[in-house]
């Protein structure tokens, strides 16, 4: 269970440019759920994950997951519960070390590093066994550096790393907006095999109108960093592209944000 | 190059292989750039030699210069990734707090005589060896092991978070790496290593001097460059580590053989080694943009035909 209460953060606080990222955010997310969250650029989505994962501090507000108040934790500590996909797909992987050592990295995610062998013998099946639903081919370039890889492979390979130990909850951030249709199709299946076998409280961005209404069991659209529209399950299920579109347009005439062109084509 | 040069290049090579690879660390590994070295040389030369002159034995002297370089470089580490300095600055700081420190160490002199103490080379020179091939015998050893240790520590779980910290500190920090607690470490790490050189040094020239370790880091980027340059960078790391330690003897067998040079009345004298070191990393360092900008000016001209 993950609540997050009046979470406010504003870059810049004090100068000309001063932005309002998140302002009073609320949300309450079930375990084992699954949020879409679709808003215009600049809305405050990407933030709302930096705070969740401790990259950046709130002004105010709270957020408790599993009971536990984890505002001011540092990131480091938080990655024991909080597993990411960047919205970047080469910042979740390192391009010199090889697949099967970014993916015994992630296995470690929240663990005290020591001295026993960075990657056991017996994990090399175990991580041939998680990237062979992708479909990629993945699981025979384990010794292949990572930059090698093109950027959507990287992103599903980040994909595979965040689940790869159970997380309490999974942030997932325009995760196959570098991949082609396919693949894109292909992730977001697996992304909800993942979720619905490990129960995985999920809050994942999209750009994809479509994808946000077919995946997931409640869509959340955020603008001028709060939430603006929260559909449930019953009414995401009547929601098609076109009139989420008419809500979306509607929400970014009211907080003034211009459209962006990649939910225009979506 | 007479037989006594050659040897005596190999052996700068080897003992200043470890310090190179103390550089290698910071640099290339950690991305940390890091002048600290040019005060932890010394540094491990005073303590090693303050040791020995008051009845430590030679090898057990090593201890503490090693630690205390640990020091110097967690010191650097804790500037920059605790109280956020820029980290060429932090290590700036802490080099010259070291100078100060150095004279301390020895007891408020500039430098150190060792001369008719025992030292490293004791033993292995009471088996007949000259000192400068004791010098490569004992360095030699040391050198392996030093590769050894670090292929062993790139393979731990806490060497792979070191590496990831170099490159990727967003995502290594997301997977639950403390990389302050890292680069603290690993900066201690390096500067270990270049004062287990200082030590080495003091003890097989008979001095340790404040001044022993002005150009240490140049020399150092001067062996990673050369050593990358000759043997390709992008490889498994224990072929890196081999070629940084190839690097440094290559190039102290390249500054022997320039101070052998002479082209009419001109020929270098030792003081210019500074110099032409600094030369000479500029140079490697191009070398690889020059390559891009000439593999870049090939695909425009390539393109221009095509048009
Ligand atoms: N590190 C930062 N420093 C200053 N301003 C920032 C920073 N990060 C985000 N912002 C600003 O905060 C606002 C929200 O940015 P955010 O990245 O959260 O948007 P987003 O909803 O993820 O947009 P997109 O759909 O383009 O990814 C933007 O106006 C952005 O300029
Ligand atoms: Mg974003």
């Amino acid at each position: 269970m993950l609540e997050i209460r009046e979470l406010s953060k504003a870059f810049g606080r004090g100068t000309v440019s001063e932005v309002q990222a998140l302002s009073r955010f609320n949300l309450a997310v079930a375990d084992g759920e699954l949020i879409s969250i679709i808003g215009s650029n600049g809305s405050g989505k990407s933030t709302l994950m930096s705070c969740l994962a401790g990259a950046h501090l709130p002004d105010s507000g709270a957020i408790i997951l599993n009971q536990e108040d984890i505002t001011t934790w540092p990131e480091h500590k938080r990655a024991s519960l909080i597993s990411r996909v960047f919205q970047d797909p080469l910042s979740g992987t390192c391009a010199a070390m090889t697949v099967e050592e970014n993916l015994a990295l992630a296995h470690r995610r929240g663990r005290p590093r020591g001295f026993r062998r960075g990657i056991a013998r017996e994990e090399r099946e175990l991580f041939r066994a998680a990237l062979a639903p992708l479909g990629l081919g993945l699981e025979k370039r384990l010794t292949d550096q990572v930059g090698l890889l093109s950027g959507g492979q990287r992103q599903a390979l980040t994909l595979i790393m965040a689940t790869l130990i159970r997380p309490a909850l999974l942030l997932l951030d325009e995760h196959t907006a570098a991949q082609d249709p396919k693949t894109a199709s292909r992730t977001m299946s697996l992304t909800m095999d993942l979720v619905e076998k490990n129960r995985l409280t999920t809050l994942m961005i999209t750009h994809n109108l479509a994808q946000a209404i077919d995946y997931g069991h409640r869509l959340v659209m955020m603008g001028q960093g709060r939430v603006f529209w929260d559909f449930p399950a019953e009414e995401k299920a009547r929601l098609t592209v076109k009139s989420l579109l008419e809500r979306f347009l509607e929400a970014s005439r009211e907080t003034g944000v211009g459209l962006s062109d990649s939910l225009l084509l979506a | 190059m007479s037989f006594y040069a050659f040897f005596g290049a190999i052996n700068q090579g080897l003992v200043y292989g470890l310090m190179a690879l103390g550089v290698f660390l910071t640099f290339r590994v950690l991305d940390f750039p890091d002048l600290t070295v040019d005060g932890s040389l010394p540094l491990g030369a005073a303590v090693s030699a303050m040791c020995v002159l008051s009845g430590v034995d030679p090898y057990l002297s090593l201890i503490p210069a090693f630690l205390a370089g640990f020091l110097a470089g967690a010191i650097t580490g804790f500037l920059s990734a605790k109280l956020g300095i820029l980290h060429l600055l932090a290590s700036i700081l802490t080099m010259s707090a070291l100078y100060s420190i150095n004279l301390r160490v020895m007891g408020n002199r500039p430098n150190l005589s060792l001369i008719g103490q025992d030292s490293v080379l004791t033993p292995l020179r009471e088996w007949g060896l000259s000192s400068t091939l004791a010098g490569v015998a004992l360095f030699l050893v040391a050198i392996i092991l030093a590769v050894a240790f670090l292929a062993w520590l790139s393979r731990t779980e806490f060497g792979q978070a070191l590496q990831a910290t170099g490159e990727n500190p967003r995502m290594i920090t997301s997977l639950g790496v403390n990389i302050k607690v890292t680069i603290i470490l690993g900066v201690g790490l390096s500067n270990a290593l270049v004062a287990l050189t200082g030590a080495f040094v003091a003890q097989s020239q008979g001095l340790a001097d404040v001044s022993l370790g002005v150009g240490t880091i140049v020399v150092g980027l001067a062996s990673v460059v050369v050593g990358e340059t000759l043997f390709g960078g992008r490889r498994s790391m224990p072929i890196r580590l081999v070629a940084v330690v190839l690097g440094s003897i290559i190039y102290r067998l390249a500054v022997a053989l320039a101070l052998r040079l002479k082209i009419g009345s001109f020929s270098f004298n030792p003081s210019d080694l500074n110099l032409i070191t600094s030369i000479l990393v500029v140079g490697a360092l191009m070398f690889p943009r020059l390559r891009k900008a000439q593999a870049a000016s090939r695909a425009q001209a390539g393109k221009m035909n095509r048009a």
